[in-house]
């Protein structure tokens, strides 16, 4: 008996210690923003996505980014997001977030803690400069586990799907559209997507436009509405010769800006061409070392982050616009250059690089450091490793009044 | 006292899962596909469960243990075969017909039963690469690529494991590790779905090889023969067929055309395609 009674008490005391441990998992709450709250408690997938009271809901990424640059101390805690892909090599791949970073996860049959976000109405804001948007809050098409009672756009055919039991269910064979074209503004995201879109909470207000045929959509309370065409000002092809230097290049005006819609072929020291190759100089303009912002001519100037993002705004960051038709190595299904004829022209690092897979250009960040933007025929990134690097240059200019 | 301990008691053991993970997640899963034990006539290959890892699953309770076998690795494991603690360990699906398919003639898949950490025997004829695909689900598949090698007598297999990369979700593209020659899928009625793999020139994150999926690069030089595209973007397109015999087909690839010859037989009225 007494060895029965020294046991008891020693099971008595883990069980403290264990609860000890319990206490630790209760989320400190002195830094969350009043409209959040955190359950306690560890949820599976299914379970994660209706934990949230009546007002609230599971915030998506773009919430939690906001929530992580806002909020100085994070638990330290896997949370379940609301956004969320089914993938060809990831199945179930759900974002989390931890260590104050969102992640993707392989499995989505562990359980996490949740956050709940009160709802609200949010005014329409940009974010284009969230070139990785693509790729994290959508769908692939007949595919299951969507986020409950949201609405869906199916971009290939235009219908509005609605989320129950963790299936698609199409709706509509399209939506209702308020008016016939809508003036596109700086705010809309251009998506080439062939998957499908929810509308979720960190998307209120947000527009969309899908690529392929220019609708128009905006999301509001989990639910898209269609807006209309969008009314795009047509782009202008055009030619520019300095009489000074002889530079000289096509143009595309597009809104407000004009670009150089070729790489510039202009003699300055230290340029060479892909390989050494006169050729490649000729087909796709000379590769510049650091000293590229002298190469543009008078009035002219290299492209800043934020004309590259007008660009993205108007033709989407998937480049289908945007690419020669000519020259990749990849097989793009489409192919619907507007005239600025992006080759797959490569790149100088320590050696000639990316040539049919790949280019790069010189342009300013938010900062005016100097950069590279580099685009691989389907998205675009930058580098601000550039040292002893060579890229193409293109030049830009506020559109001259007629 | 005591119904108080035996009350503890039970509520202790009941606070764990009845079957899951026992450890963290964070790990990458363990190789699907594992081969071990090559002698002078066969390799012994095992698939392990999809998107777990074995040596970190199992059940508290050997009922329990046995159901998620069966579930799992599709294996009617006997009671009293496994003591506890109830681990998969070294357990290896069960084999089921399109579970694992060879995509050459000289590399022959044959079924093993009766052994938990077996699933089946892989046969050479002659050294060579063979690419490999493992169904992980309906809609998926895994590719491998098996480099057959013969010394002292004993065959020897190595698997380079040739997923595809993240990026893929994002990508129009189908990028592989590494490049690989055709390989044709099981033929469902007269279609027969593809897969090839063309090196690309230079690395893309840490990639060689692309999966072509061009159907007009695909030009077969024989009439019984034809060759359709495919919406999804695993494989390369399909081949239609309308009779049987062999049938050279050229691949162009973005340097010099490849060719290779397609042997289409009917076995049980079923199409079958093998290269030769």
């Amino acid at each position: 008996m007494k060895k029965l009674i020294i046991v008891f008490v020693f099971l008595l005391l883990a069980c403290s210690q264990e609860n000890r441990e319990n206490a630790k998992d209760e989320h400190p709450k002195a830094n969350a923003p009043a409209d959040w709250i955190f359950p306690n408690g560890s949820y599976s997938w299914g379970e994660a996505l209706n934990a949230c009271p009546e007002g609230y809901h599971l915030p998506d990424k773009f919430e939690w980014e906001n929530y992580i640059v806002h909020t100085a101390d994070i638990p330290n805690y896997k949370y379940w997001t609301s956004s969320y892909h089914v993938g060809y090599m990831k199945e179930y791949s759900v974002a989390y977030v931890q260590d104050r970073k969102i992640y993707s996860e392989f499995a989505y049959d562990g359980r996490k803690s949740v956050a709940c976000k009160k709802d609200e109405k949010k005014e329409a804001k940009s974010f284009l400069d969230k070139i990785a948007f693509t790729g994290t809050a959508f769908i692939s098409k007949n595919k299951t586990n969507c986020l409950a009672g949201h609405k869906y756009i199916g971009f290939e055919d235009n219908g509005l799907y609605l989320c129950e039991n963790r299936t698609l269910k199409k709706v509509a064979d399209s939506l209702d559209f308020l008016q016939d074209s809508v003036e596109f503004s700086a705010d809309t995201v251009v998506l080439n997507l062939r998957r499908m879109l929810p509308c979720t909470f960190g998307m209120n207000g947000k527009k969309i436009m899908t690529g392929v045929n220019r609708y128009m959509y905006q999301c509001y309370d989990k639910n898209w509405h269609g807006l209309g065409y969008a009314k795009l000002n047509p782009v202008q092809l055009g030619y520019y010769k300095d009489s000074l230097t002889g530079v000289h290049f096509k143009t595309i005006i597009i809104d407000s800006m004009e670009w150089s819609s070729q790489n510039i072929y202009r003699s300055m020291p230290g340029e060479e061409c892909y390989e050494n190759k006169k050729m490649h100089c000729e087909n796709h303009g000379r590769l510049y070392g650091e000293n590229a912002r002298e190469a543009c001519p008078a009035d002219w100037r290299l492209p800043r982050r934020s004309d590259w993002v007008t660009l993205f705004g108007r033709f989407g960051l998937d480049g289908a616009y945007l690419r020669s038709k000519d020259d990749w190595f990849l097989d793009f299904k489409e192919n619907k250059d507007v005239g600025f004829t992006i080759y797959p022209a490569g790149y100088l690092d320590k050696g000639y690089k990316g040539f049919g897979m790949v280019t790069g250009w010189w342009s300013y960040d938010d900062e005016n450091r100097l950069y590279a933007i580099l685009f691989d025929g389907e998205k675009f990134s930058h580098d601000y490793a550039v040292e002893n690097k060579k890229f193409y240059i293109r030049c830009v200019r506020k559109r001259p009044e007629n | 006292m005591i119904v108080a301990f035996a009350l503890l008691l039970i509520s202790f053991g009941s606070s764990f899962a009845a079957c899951g993970s026992y450890a963290s997640f964070g790990r990458s899963p363990d190789h699907l596909l594992q081969v071990f034990s090559c002698d002078s006539k066969k390799c012994m290959v095992s698939i392990r469960g999809v998107e777990i890892f074995p040596h970190d699953y199992g059940c508290d309770f050997e009922d329990e243990f046995i159901e998620d076998v069966k579930k799992r690795f599709g294996r009617d494991v006997p009671k009293g075969r496994y003591n506890a603690p109830f681990r998969y360990g070294n357990m290896a699906r069960q084999y089921e017909p399109g579970l694992i398919r060879s995509g050459c003639d000289f590399l022959k898949v044959e079924p093993v039963y009766g052994i938990d950490s077996v699933t089946v025997a892989l046969k050479p004829k002659k050294t060579g690469v063979c690419p490999i695909s493992i169904r992980e689900s309906n809609s998926r598949e895994r590719m491998y690529l098996a480099v057959v090698n013969k010394a002292m007598g004993r065959w020897n297999i190595t698997l380079e494991h040739n997923h595809e990369t993240d990026e893929s979700y994002e990508s129009e593209f189908t990028f592989f590790e590494l490049p690989f020659p055709l390989f044709v899928k099981q033929c469902e009625a007269d279609r027969c779905d593809f897969m090839y793999a063309e090196r690309l020139p230079f690395p893309y994150k840490g990639r060689k090889a692309v999966l072509l999926t061009n159907e007009q690069r695909f030009k077969p030089k024989c009439n019984f023969v034809k060759v359709e595209s495919s919406d999804s973007k695993n494989v390369s397109g399909t081949f239609v067929l309308s009779g049987t015999g062999r049938c050279r087909i050229q691949i162009d690839e973005r340097k010099e055309p490849v060719y290779n010859v397609l042997n289409v037989k009917k076995v049980d009225g079923q199409y079958q395609v093998e290269l030769e």
